[in-house]
């Protein structure tokens, strides 16, 4: 029997504070690359602050999925297609409740397994491992997680803040199934070029049993 | 799906030879395939003053067919033809002209030879001067008379113009919006077997607008276009599949039409969560499937 062909797939994190070079910078990527997702980060602030509407309709009108960070309320007023929440199984339950069946609700995990595991039991549809500072030590400790879920569990998991195409290989072959640079990744000029890269690296990525 | 109003492609609709001209023996033999045969042919009945004829020897030319592409030579046949009053000539010179093939490119000239064959009743001439009027090329932009010429062609019979005045009437352009009319020409080009119209109609189907809800019918046209390779029907069809509408919950199909939507570009942020989910085998299964559809469309 063959092995099934690897599904990694990209996942795409963009400020929500759309300037003239992202807004290039994004169309150019989406033209090259059909992410799984987009998700529009607050970097720190509320995304509710920040006029989305035109990023959420390139994003969508590219016919791709976008997703919110943290704000259920404001995922619901847009008409996104999900949200990325904390780690908090309550927080999950309520967006469940109020963007209902079909959103795509996802959860950080940071490199903790029990909390992946209670958000997995809370219904979330994805759950994201890594962190924002990441050293060696944390991405071979993410390898380990990612390589642990993929083989127990069910739910999807994301390898979280991948910055080089190397480490997104050593995450799909661990068993991720979607692939997140993290959201600074457009402050370089070479960003649509790395995330072509990224994408095509993970595409062709064999998962290790 | 986004239905987005016709991008302007110049579109050739197959150009009906007319039908007195098949009589002729240039014709028979270009019908037989002996370009060279007709080419000679046709130039001694052209010499005899057959329009038909100089519209051969064009078609001949503009196609390379038997001898070298060479537009300039299909122009300047196909003119002849025009002057003698060939709709069809006319027609294809406003292709030449609109495209600057062996002439030089003039939409309004285009335009003008478009209307001449669309008002001897040329569906394609109909269908082109439409899009000329919808996007102001070589014509001041007139929606109306878009709607108008297309509104011809449709009758005509043609699917694609049939399933561009569908969306005339969804998005009023130059005619009030009308669900019921939409529904009915996108149905009819539907039926003419154009794929993006299947898909389409389905969607109507499917949310009952302007027509019957039948989720039913719905889902047998995703399948036809589907599996005629249109990655909007696959992608809808895998999550009848993943949600079990219509269909039986069925993961491995659902991932099988996934992957191939997907491979064609349609993202699906959710079935892609739920082919995450799918075992070794069924992912196995899924591929093989994928496999099979991709080697010659040998299941279902």
């Amino acid at each position: 029997m063959a092995d099934a062909k690897p599904t990694c797939r990209l996942y795409l994190q963009i400020p929500a504070h759309l300037t003239a070079k992202l807004e290039s910078q994004l169309t150019q990527a989406l033209a090259h690359v059909a992410p799984a997702c987009v998700l529009l980060h607050g970097n720190g602030q509320a995304v509710e602050k920040v006029p989305t509407d035109r990023l959420i309709d390139l994003v969508q009108g590219a016919g791709v999925a976008c997703l919110i960070e943290n704000d259920i309320d404001v995922a619901e007023r847009l008409g996104a297609d999900g949200v990325h929440i904390p780690a908090d199984p309550d927080l999950c339950a309520r967006a469940r409740a109020l963007l209902g069946e079909s959103a795509n609700i996802g959860a950080a995990c940071g490199l903790d397994g029990h909390a992946a595991m209670q958000l997995a039991e809370a219904g979330a549809d994805y759950v994201a491992f890594g962190l924002s500072d990441g050293t060696i030590d944390h991405a071979n400790q993410c390898t380990e997680l990612l390589a642990w879920w993929s083989e127990i569990f069910v739910v999807p998991c994301v390898a979280w803040n991948v910055e080089s195409v190397a480490q997104a290989v050593q995450f799909a072959e661990a068993g991720a199934d979607f692939i997140a640079p993290p959201p600074t990744v457009w402050q370089s000029d070479a960003a649509v070029a790395l995330i072509t890269d990224i994408d095509k690296a993970i595409r062709g990525a064999r998962r290790l049993a | 799906m986004r239905r987005t109003l016709i991008a302007l492609v110049l579109c050739t609709l197959p150009t009906a030879l007319p039908a007195a001209a098949k009589e002729s023996d240039s014709y028979i033999a270009f019908a037989e395939g002996k370009y060279l045969t007709a080419l000679d042919l046709a130039a001694k009945e052209a010499e005899a003053g057959s329009k038909e004829a100089y519209t051969l020897i064009g078609e001949i030319y503009s196609g390379g067919l038997g001898v070298a592409q060479d537009y300039a030579k299909a122009a300047d046949a196909y003119a002849k033809a025009a002057d003698l009053g060939d709709s069809n000539a006319q027609f294809s010179l406003g292709l030449l002209v609109a495209e600057g093939n062996g002439v030089r490119k003039d939409p309004r000239i285009a335009a003008d030879l478009f209307e001449h064959a669309a008002k001897e009743g040329n569906p394609a001439a109909q269908y082109n001067l439409a899009l000329f009027y919808l996007n102001g090329r070589g014509r001041p932009a007139d929606e109306a008379k878009a709607a108008e010429w297309m509104t011809k062609a449709a009758e005509q019979g043609n699917p694609q113009a049939q399933y561009d005045l569908g969306a005339f009437y969804q998005f009023g352009r130059g005619v009030p919006i009308d669900k019921e009319k939409a529904a009915l020409w996108t149905g009819q080009a539907s039926d003419g077997g154009l794929s993006a119209a299947q898909v389409e109609y389905a969607t109507m189907l499917f949310k009952g607008e302007g027509v019957e809800k039948d989720e039913k019918r719905a889902a047998q046209l995703f399948l036809i276009a589907a599996e005629k390779g249109n990655p909007v029907a696959q992608n809808r069809l895998a999550r009848l599949y993943a949600n079990g509408v219509v269909y039986e919950p069925n993961t491995v199909k659902a991932a099988k039409w996934h992957i191939l939507a997907r491979e064609a570009g349609v993202s699906d942020f959710s079935l892609d969560i739920m082919l995450a989910k799918l075992s070794k085998e069924e992912r196995v299964e899924a591929e093989r499937e994928v496999d099979a559809w991709e080697a010659g469309r040998l299941t279902e």
